[in-house]
């Protein structure tokens, strides 16, 4: 099953707990790794092949505390290496929100943080990876020997092998509190300059959203802007417990809460007590890195049917233009946008790497008969903002949007097929987008 | 202060492995490959800063794993309990295993364990302490017509525990012998069963917290004691039908 509750398949899933366990499988026999399962999209399943889950595989390997360089087994989740990383004063900047995710799978997909601006995607993190792949046994990458196949293997969806280890350059934790303030914005256009504003000023950045409002002010909401609070030392970090929320189980209530009208009310209720709240509020580091961890109700709202998460990255300059479409064209659809974020980047494309500079925006909204198409007209404003959509966010992303944003498809596809002649690792994701 | 625990690369020994490393006891541990062995130790040393020796032997070969265990383990050093989570079971275990097979079984599940504990117990006698934890298996209780080997095997192991309280009791020693339920683990993954699975890290806590302090046979989960007991009223002509 997919996070998003779109994709749910029947596949036959090993979980391997011995190194000779990985290799048991014939050396021809098309395979899938799969981390955490929290892809919304089926990057880890859907290919009717032999899944292989790396969840035991997550041991600490080796922490150098003089310089923050941590080694892992790439199964190890983001909330693992944060409680051992942090007593030693490190912490993995450029994390997605929820701490089960792994380190194979934020490699893969080459995710990001609240702090792209600042602090790029995970593949800056990597130093060394080890890969795992049947027709070429182990081999080490790094920007220095293997060096293509490095740039392949980040943002590589898992196609060009399993990875096993990792070795990761952690920053140094300034506390282990989040300072967090907030500050009004009266529309969506105002989400640029903001943002520009502000980037030097913070180590975390994001907006919220409410487009249930029509009108002038479409897309009314906030601007977050966090850094750690230098006085607080390495306190108790308090916010390390939670329950965990799996693919599978996401979708455990029938019904989809969100419709337009309760849309509406929760947008608004936000808002209130938000506005209501101090403009100034502490975090721990965990809870503010993983604000999902506790708030896994958000997603059970969608009910079994699920969400889509559209994830764009627009080039500042059509920030505008997409804005005016938005207002204009959403209503429509009929489809409620249940919550719309945006973060600054600061990087450069690159083969199927969701990476560049620009306005990323995330629009969720609940599976409907509406849906698919709000989400076909998204992959049109995309393209008409020389844009990039996630390709890890959304389960039904045709070949042919994927091909016209991303200049690095064809040289992508082409390198992968000179590696791996035979395409053993495979996904739903690599067979709709034909790589 | 020092824990060994043969079987300790994946599911119940790893748990273990985890909850003597965080309780602070330097270990020894054994399993057949080294490449599970080096990232546990190393991941252990990282999380809890345990002193952690591994030994990579085959136990079918029980006598020569025993002879390395006794050299790894430093003399100097009291050993603190010795855990065998050791098991391996073989698809084809239906009653027509090829000898060579079946030997294996008995030898991995049975004679490693009697091996290593017959190496061992003079250092652990001497110490006039020191507690020897074994594993069983419900899958032990009745007959059956699958598992054949590694069920007579662990029933063995049972019996050989039982006299090993004779021996150790007197002499200052602890003697556990866990019957566990079916586990969360490479084991028992992909096979149907009636009862739930337990995680092996729950096992692991229950077993550390009574280390040193219980003795004799326990069921774990503790539902597998009065399952068993009926299991085992079951007559054999209503049995042999359920067992089909
Ligand atoms: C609540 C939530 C919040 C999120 N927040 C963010 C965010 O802030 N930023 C962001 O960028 N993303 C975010 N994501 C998306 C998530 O980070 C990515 O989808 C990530 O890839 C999930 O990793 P996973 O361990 O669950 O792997 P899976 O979803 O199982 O797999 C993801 C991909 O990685 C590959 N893979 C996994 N392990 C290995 C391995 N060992 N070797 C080779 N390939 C491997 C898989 O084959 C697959 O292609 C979020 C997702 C959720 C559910
Ligand atoms: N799983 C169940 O449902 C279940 C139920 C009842 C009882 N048990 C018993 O509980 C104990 C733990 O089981 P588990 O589920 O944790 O099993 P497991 O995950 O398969 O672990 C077994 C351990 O024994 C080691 N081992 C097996 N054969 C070996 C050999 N030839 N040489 C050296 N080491 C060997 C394995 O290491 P390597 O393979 O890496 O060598 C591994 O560390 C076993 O005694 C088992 O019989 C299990």
């Amino acid at each position: 099953m997919s996070f998003d509750g779109a994709v749910r398949r029947l596949e036959s899933v090993a979980r391997p707990d011995r190194y000779r366990q990985i290799e048991q499988l014939p050396p021809d026999a098309p395979r899938t790794v799969r981390g955490g399962g929290y892809s919304y999209a089926p990057a880890s399943f859907g290919a009717r092949t032999t899944v292989q889950r790396t969840r035991d595989f997550n041991r600490v390997l080796s922490l150098d505390p003089e310089n923050g360089i941590l080694e892992c087994e790439a199964g190890l989740t983001l909330g693992q290496l944060h409680s051992v990383a942090t007593p030693h004063g490190w912490y993995l900047p450029a994390q997605p929100g929820y701490p089960l995710i792994t380190i194979g799978g934020c490699i893969a997909a080459e995710a990001h943080g609240k702090n792209h601006f600042r602090d790029g995607t995970f593949r800056r993190r990597v130093l060394a990876l080890d890969l795992f792949h049947p027709a070429h046994g182990i081999l080490r990458l790094t920007r220095d020997s293997h060096a293509d196949l490095f740039e392949l293997t980040c943002g590589g969806l898992g196609l060009t092998g399993q990875i096993l280890s990792a070795t990761l350059a952690l920053d140094r934790l300034e506390g282990t509190r989040v300072e967090i303030r907030r500050v009004s914005l009266g529309r969506l256009e105002e989400a640029v300059p903001l943002l520009e504003q502000w980037a030097p000023k913070s180590r975390f950045l994001y907006t919220w959203h409410n487009l249930s409002v029509s009108g002038a002010s479409f897309g009314r909401g906030f601007l977050y802007t966090g850094d750690f609070r230098p006085e607080s030392g390495l306190a108790r970090d308090g916010g390390e417990r939670f329950t965990p929320i799996t693919a599978e189980d996401r979708g455990r209530w029938r019904v989809c809460l969100l419709n337009r009208a309760t849309t509406v009310l929760f947008n608004a209720a936000y808002e209130l007590a938000q506005r209501a709240s101090s403009r100034v509020r502490v975090l721990s580091l965990f809870e503010f890195l993983f604000p999902v961890a506790r708030k896994v109700a958000y997603y059970e709202l969608f009910g079994r049917k699920g969400l889509h998460e559209y994830q764009m990255l627009v080039p500042v300059e059509s920030f505008e233009d997409l804005a005016a479409t938005l207002r204009r064209g959403l209503m429509r659809f009929g489809v409620p946008i249940a919550l719309a974020s945006c973060k600054l980047f600061k990087g450069e494309r690159s083969l199927l790497r969701f990476d560049g500079t620009g306005i990323c925006l995330a629009l969720d909204f609940p599976r409907s008969s509406g849906s698919e198409r709000l989400a076909g007209f998204l992959d049109g404003v995309v393209r008409e903002a020389r844009g990039l959509p996630n390709i890890v966010k959304d389960s039904r992303l045709p070949r042919e949007t994927v091909e016209a944003c991303y200049p690095g498809y064809e040289s992508f596809r082409r390198s992968l097929r000179a590696f791996d002649p035979l395409r053993l690792y495979r996904s739903e994701i690599s067979e709709r987008l034909g790589l | 202060m020092t824990c060994v625990i043969v079987g300790a690369s994946s599911g119940l020994g790893r748990a273990l492995a985890e909850e003597l490393a965080r309780g602070g006891h330097p270990l020894v541990l054994v399993s057949s490959d080294a490449r599970d062995l080096l990232p546990l130790a190393s991941d252990l040393t990282v999380r809890f800063g345990a002193a952690v020796r591994t030994v990579a032997a085959d136990a079918a070969e029980h006598a020569g794993l025993a002879a390395a265990l006794d050299r790894a383990v430093p003399s100097g050093q009291p050993i603190t309990a010795l855990l065998f989570p050791v098991g391996a079971v073989e698809q084809r275990d239906d009653g027509w295993l090829e000898p060579e097979l079946a030997e294996r079984l008995v030898r991995v599940n049975l004679l490693s364990v009697s091996s290593v504990v017959g190496r061992l117990l003079p250092r652990l006698i001497s110490q006039g302490s020191g507690t020897i934890v074994g594993f069983g298996s419900v899958a032990a209780l009745r007959g059956r017509s699958s598992n054949v080997l590694y069920a007579a095997a662990k029933r063995s192991l049972e019996s050989y525990f039982e006299s090993l309280r004779h021996l150790g009791e007197p002499r200052g020693l602890t003697v556990a012998f866990y019957v566990l339920g079916y586990l969360d683990t490479q084991l028992s993954y992909g096979s149907r069963l009636l009862l739930p699975r337990a995680d092996p890290k729950r096992v692991a806590k229950r077993v550390c917290r009574a280390l040193g302090r219980e003795r004799g046979r326990r069921y774990v989960p503790w539902f597998w004691y009065p399952a068993g007991v009926l299991l085992k009223a079951i007559p054999w002509a209503v049995f042999r039908r359920l067992n089909s």
